[in-house]
């Protein structure tokens, strides 16, 4: 499991109430390389991410002090570093809010290890927009964000411009959840954001052309309720 | 019931629309006004004639004293008291009455006083002119007298109406228990009235209770129920004394407030003769502060359920969000240590030590599994589950249920048949995926290894049919109807289940106005059909054509 160790150990902030939680997921981090801090509740979160800036903050949403979801906007008034909050199942509208007030992604408990450690890192490595020039690959696909060049299978693909800019979207923001609302507003305009109707014809429509079977879809991952994520390779 | 319904014995005009008019009585023709609160009320004609009885009377008796006093004053002397009578008389009897008394006066007074006695003729031309000038006088002073005390009493009579409205009205919204209220209700009105009263309540449904409130005077007799629901249907008085339901023993005003009959004011008054005008129309403004009070009663019971459903939907949400949280912490830490052992013993674990971690990550699976399920329950029954409608694709929701089940489904033969122009449908993607996958789990645990489960989507007549077709072993006849019932288990279900998957699957359809049903299939299995309504989306979006790819 623990195969690439970090050149640097990188800190992970630990905002969760349960003194269960909190041990199992030091042994899990520590694991596999990283140095963990630990807060109880919100507000010593918040104290904490201040004094030992970490590379990462890992925050429970039902927290009993103040709302997760408080803490995540008193963290986004001053830092940018990645968050991943955890949830619940069947509070998908938690995840949704989260993610709209600057939460990188989410995991749902219960979660595997191996499943957190693989969003922390892609929290980590595209918590800042990726950088334009390098070349995004994914199994069978190639994006070329310079020479604005698609290709599956090392063939090329033509894609309208909608679609570019959803796919470009998503290659920014690689293994990353986006919501609905975050799409639209991107793609669309901050007019359109209960135009779900056109992101789901248009993710279809994209979904033809890059996957290897449309209706298995490998890189465009649906995900329920909250929105899409584009698959990345560990 | 009434024999003559027809018959107008007294038309009342619709209370609900107007007030009971008082129609063009001259209440100066009334004696002492406090009749408005005392009764019998003695009948406009006979009181007429007995005031003229008075009047001739006083008259009379004037006549007769100033035959005694003639020794000792004149003519003149006579006149002056036969004013005074006439003034004093009209202070108490109506105009009529002092006009005759005025008239009869001046006849007598020329009769018996003025020569020549005991004719009608008058000799002096100064006795001629005192005799015209003492008629009109008479005349004149009379009626001031009679008009300032018809203004009087009708003062007096509106001060005593605005006192028994202002009582009854701070009466009324001292009581906030409604029982009280209507006690009250029932005091005042038998004692202003003179009467029994008994208040009549709507019942389920619109239709009147046949029972009074027990706050009553008296027991409606059931032959007087016909009446009433005239009352309550029509919202115009019925009952004793009015066109309608004449024979009934008591007189039932309706109680409306806001174009809506909140109850039914039953009468029964000892008087013989009908309501007089002032009665009806202190009635009448009665029966719209009742009205409006029994209205404020209920607004004020409805905000008070309101704030309580607000507070208890507000404990049902902390409940559930503490429990999901609480539960699924545990099995969390559960799951992950159960991880973690399998991490490090990969090497060196026995067989058997595997199989142990592999059963604990099972059961951890199910139990979660299990919570989410009576959680989802819950929240379907307290009325916590509103769909999120938006537009989506079925196919992407088909494809993503089977994927999600694959693991269960993993020794069936599961085929996907989907039409190639799904339109997008509105509805919420995460319920209606759980109701699939609740079905297609479903499918998993009633039917052997090896056979076939087929899932598809198609459109029919303005609904989207989500079916999942399997050939097992079907649902016995006597089970079909319970099939989505909650905690119902098949008579042969192997264990595993719950009994609550079905009924999710119907609480989430259902949440979305749809349906779901059971069949048996011809040739063996059963095929479960979601059937959701379409609502119309943009039309531009309907089609995920192929012609754009």
């Amino acid at each position: 499991m623990s195969t690439a160790i970090p050149a640097k150990k990188s800190t992970v902030l630990v905002i969760e109430d349960e003194v269960q939680m909190r041990r199992l997921l030091r042994v899990s981090l520590e694991r596999n390389g990283y140095e963990v801090r630990e807060a109880v509740n919100g507000k010593e979160g918040i104290g904490e991410a201040a004094r030992c800036q970490p590379d990462a903050v890992l925050l429970d949403l039902g927290l009993p002090d103040m709302e997760g979801l408080a803490v995540l906007k008193r963290l986004r008034e001053w830092t940018q570093v990645p968050v991943l909050v955890v949830s619940v199942r069947g509070h998908e509208d938690d995840k949704i809010i989260a993610l709209d007030n600057g939460a990188n992604d989410y995991v749902t408990k219960p979660f595997s290890t191996g499943e957190l450690l693989a969003r922390l890192r892609v929290a980590q490595r595209y918590g800042q927009p990726a950088e334009k020039n390098r070349p995004f690959e994914c199994g069978d696909l190639h994006v070329d964000l310079i020479s604005r060049a698609v290709k599956v299978r090392g063939k090329r693909v033509k894609l309208t411009a909608t679609e570019y800019s959803l796919l470009c979207l998503f290659v920014q923001h690689a293994g990353k959840v986006l919501t609905h609302s975050q799409i639209l507003r991107e793609i669309w305009g901050p007019d359109d954001t209960d135009k779900t109707g056109y992101l789901r014809v248009y993710m279809a429509y994209l979904r033809e052309k890059i996957e290897k079977n449309p209706a298995e879809p490998e890189l465009l991952i649906t995900e329920p309720g909250v929105g899409y994520r584009l698959a990345v390779q560990d | 019931m009434d024999s003559e319904p027809l018959k107008p014995a007294m038309a009342l005009p619709p209370a609900s629309t107007a007030p009971l008019a008082i129609p063009d009585a001259e209440p100066e023709d009334a004696p002492a006004e406090r009749a408005i609160v005392s009764l019998p009320w003695p009948h406009k004609i006979s009181s007429l004639f007995r005031q003229s009885l008075v009047a001739v009377l006083v008259v009379t008796a004037t006549t007769l004293l100033g035959f005694v006093w003639q020794p000792l004053i004149n003519l003149h002397g006579i006149a002056m008291l036969y004013l005074l009578a006439v003034v004093v008389l009209g202070a108490f009897v109506g105009r009529g009455p002092t006009f005759l008394a005025a008239t009869l006066s001046a006849v007598l007074w020329d009769y018996f006083f003025i020569e020549p006695l005991h004719t009608f003729r008058i000799s002096h031309f100064d006795d001629l002119m005192l005799f015209g000038m003492y008629f009109v006088v008479a005349l004149v002073l009379g009626q001031l007298t009679a008009r300032i005390r018809a203004q009087e009493n009708t003062q007096r009579v509106g001060q005593e109406r605005a006192l028994v409205l202002y009582t009854l009205t701070r009466e009324l919204s001292e009581t906030s228990d409604f029982d009280r209220m209507l006690e009250k209700v029932a005091q005042r009105l038998g004692s202003l009235f003179d009467a029994e009263a008994a208040v009549l309540l709507p019942g389920a449904a619109g239709k009147p209770q046949r029972q009074p409130h027990p706050a009553g005077t008296f027991a409606v007799p059931d032959s007087d129920q016909p009446a009433i629901q005239s009352v309550f249907e029509r919202g115009e008085p019925a009952g004793r004394f009015c066109a309608r339901f004449r024979s009934a023993e008591a007189f039932y005003a309706p109680l409306a407030s806001g174009g809506r009959i909140v109850g039914v004011l039953g009468l029964r008054l000892r008087q013989t003769t009908p309501p007089t005008p002032h009665q009806r129309s202190l009635l009448d403004a009665c029966s719209q502060q009742i009205a409006m009070a029994f209205d404020q009663h209920r607004l004020r019971e409805l905000s008070e359920k309101a704030r309580l459903l607000a507070e208890s939907e507000r404990l049902s949400k902390t409940l559930l969000n503490s429990m999901s949280h609480e539960i699924r912490t545990p099995i969390a830490v559960i799951k992950n240590a159960a991880g973690h052992l399998a991490d490090f013993q990969q090497d060196d674990a026995t067989s058997d030590q595997r199989a142990m971690i592999a059963e604990i990550n099972e059961a951890t699976d199910r139990l979660d599994r299990l919570v989410g399920k009576v959680l989802d329950i819950t929240r379907l029954e307290t009325g916590r589950v509103i769909p999120r409608l938006t537009p989506c694709d079925v196919r992407d929701l088909v494809h993503l249920s089977v994927k999600e089940t694959r693991r269960e489904l993993a020794a069936h033969k599961v085929s996907v048949e989907l039409p190639p122009d799904l339109p997008l449908v509105t509805m919420d993607y995460v319920l209606m995926q759980q109701a699939l996958q609740n079905l297609l789990s479903n499918a998993a645990i009633h039917t052997p290894p090896g056979t076939e489960v087929k899932v598809g989507a198609a459109l029919d007549s303005g609904a989207l049919l989500l079916t999942v077709a399997d050939r097992g072993p079907g649902i016995p006849a006597d089970s079909l109807p319970r099939v989505f019932d909650k905690f119902y288990r098949g008579p042969n279900a192997p264990t595993g289940g719950t009994g609550l998957g079905l009924s999710l699957v119907r609480g989430f359809v259902e949440a979305h106005g749809g349906q779901v049903t059971a069949e048996n299939r011809p040739g063996g299995g059963a095929i479960f059909t979601i059937r959701l309504p379409l609502s119309p989306t943009p039309a531009t979006l309907n089609c995920l054509s192929k012609d754009h790819l």
